[in-house]
């Protein structure tokens, strides 16, 4: 369980002159075991500074994160995190960056073998294990991605706007096969998007952030059942949640471009 | 007049297929060594041109032939004692010792000062303060301190090198994505992980190319200190010609020492192939 308690984050001024930056104020939100939560928020609203805080590579200005009790004090292999772009190792091969979390842990080939050409097959990149990463798409490079997240097994799935970058039939592609995923292994995920239908396809709630300095402005409970399949977001009953999603989010949105 | 685009305006006859590559021998030409070889002949062909006229006196341009008969005399016989296979020898070892010193003293510098602040305060302005010196305002102080011997050239090649090398390895560190180092951190990588299998192997292409650049100034330092004061070598052969009023010999040592440098230059990029395959990725 992840309990975020009163979260601050402020950056300070960059230059002599200029004020401090509130990234974050009062954010609080408590997320369970095995949920899929998304946050969405205009561009700048701190969401992926509170990503990068539940990772650990940043640490809060006032307030708490809590992970099973326990705050948190740096990154650690409980949580694993996906980011927009691959950040794949171009020295190894799909096999080694996949492989890469197990062999940080020195075992022996023989031993994680097994689950890596699992991972190959389920990924659907079988064929490509020993291909480097920058011969392979957008779509395949975001999948070893989530394969060298998954392999160890992680409790926590961080996900920064992972397929911000891909085309939109890739996308439709990579939200089913999360989907299918997730239902099998079942990790706590955080999701961040810009894309209200990929929120709602995927979550089971839905934060909307404010505009800077971000706050919660409201946690969606996604109404829809589970197994869910792509065309559920042609169907009334989703298009009508979406906008109600919209309409808290797109002031936000507003008042951001005001900002900037 | 302006035809409208209606159906009429088609063509009844299929457009003939574009022919495929049209100017088949130009990419070829472009892909040989045909220019380059061309350029050469030409070269060597208006410099024959020139001698022949007798613009100038021999002693000052000497025709191509006699260049090359020099050379071959050079080769067999040699000058001053030596053949010229010996002075490339000794030049070349003199270059790797050198190089060879500023890249294990600079890269693991370099790495260090990239990790920490304390050492990057450090050594930094000493850094900064031996750069802009031209290498040749060693010389001198060198060969008070170490005379004319081997140690004095090694020297004005590492202090001429090390620096380049350290600043790409530091810029080659700081460059890494910051996302590389944090997925590793996810996965539970310890510090020494960390370092050994995302920062070193980030930094790789950009070490290599402070090597590349290092190995062009390392022999310029090198000729440049045979020059002023040394008893062998390229540098010496071609100061010593040039006292002597041999043109020809002249030639003979800057084509050796030309060659030489970019042959040096292949063979840095031959290991980076082979290291960092991925380089640009």
């Amino acid at each position: 369980m992840i309990v975020v308690e009163n979260l601050y984050k402020t950056y300070p001024p960059q230059k002599r002159g200029m004020v401090a930056t509130t990234a974050l104020q009062q954010v609080s939100m408590t997320i369970r075991d095995g949920e899929f939560v998304c946050i969405v928020g205009p561009s700048g609203c701190g969401k992926t500074t509170l990503l990068h805080m539940v990772a650990g590579f940043e640490s809060p200005s006032g307030g708490r994160i809590l992970l099973d009790g326990q705050e948190i004090q740096g990154p650690g292999a409980d949580r694993a995190v996906v980011f927009q772009q691959a950040a794949l190792y171009p020295w190894l091969s799909v096999y080694d960056n996949i492989a890469f979390g197990l062999k940080l842990k020195n075992l022996p080939r023989s031993q994680y073998d097994a689950k890596v050409r699992q991972f190959l097959k389920i990924m659907g990149l079988e064929g490509f294990e020993r291909h480097a990463p920058y011969h392979l798409s957008g779509g395949m490079q975001q999948r070893a991605a989530i394969a060298r997240a998954l392999i160890t097994q992680p409790k926590i799935l961080l996900m920064d706007e992972p397929f911000g970058a891909l085309d939109a039939q890739t996308r439709n592609d990579m939200q089913r096969f999360l989907l299918e995923l997730w239902q099998e292994l079942r990790p706590t995920v955080l999701f961040i998007t810009h894309d209200v239908e990929e929120a709602v396809l995927l979550g089971d709630r839905v934060i909307v952030m404010t505009a800077r300095p971000g706050r919660i402005a409201r946690d969606f409970e996604v109404p829809f059942p589970r197994p869910r399949a792509w065309e559920l977001s042609l169907t009334p009953e989703f298009v009508a949640f979406k906008r109600e999603v919209l309409s808290v989010l797109r002031p936000e949105v507003e008042s951001a471009q005001r900002l900037a | 007049m302006i035809q409208s685009d209606g159906p009429s305006a088609q063509p009844l006859v299929a457009p003939a297929p574009t022919p495929a590559r049209p100017a088949k021998w130009t990419s070829w030409i472009l892909a040989g060594p045909a220019i380059p070889v061309l350029v050469l002949v030409m070269l060597v062909a208006l410099w024959q041109l020139i001698s022949s006229l007798h613009l100038f006196p021999p002693l000052i341009l000497p025709a191509p032939l006699t260049v090359l008969r020099e050379a071959g005399a050079l080769l067999q016989t040699g000058y001053g004692g030596k053949t010229l296979f010996q002075d490339v020898w000794i030049s070349a070892a003199r270059i790797a010792m050198g190089f060879v010193g500023a890249v294990l003293i600079g890269v693991p510098l370099g790495l260090l000062m990239a990790s920490s602040q304390a050492v990057f305060k450090a050594i930094d302005p000493i850094l900064q303060f031996i750069r802009p010196v031209p290498p040749l305002a060693y010389i001198p102080l060198m060969v008070v301190w170490f005379g004319i011997g081997e140690v004095s050239k090694v020297m004005v090649i590492l202090l001429g090198t090390i620096p380049i090398i350290i600043i790409n390895a530091v810029s080659g560190v700081r460059n890494i994505p910051r996302q590389r180092l944090q997925v590793a951190q996810c996965l539970g990588a310890t510090p020494y992980q960390v370092f050994r299998y995302v920062i070193l192997p980030s930094a790789l292409p950009e070490i290599f190319t402070g090597m590349r650049v290092g190995i062009g100034v390392a022999w310029t330092c090198l000729v440049a200190a045979e020059i002023i004061a040394a008893t062998a070598g390229l540098g010496w052969l071609v100061q010593e010609a040039g006292q002597a009023l041999q043109v020809g010999i002249i030639f003979v040592g800057i084509v050796a020492i030309g060659i030489l440098g970019y042959l040096m230059e292949l063979i840095i990029r031959a290991i980076e192939r082979l290291a960092v395959p991925w380089k640009g990725h």
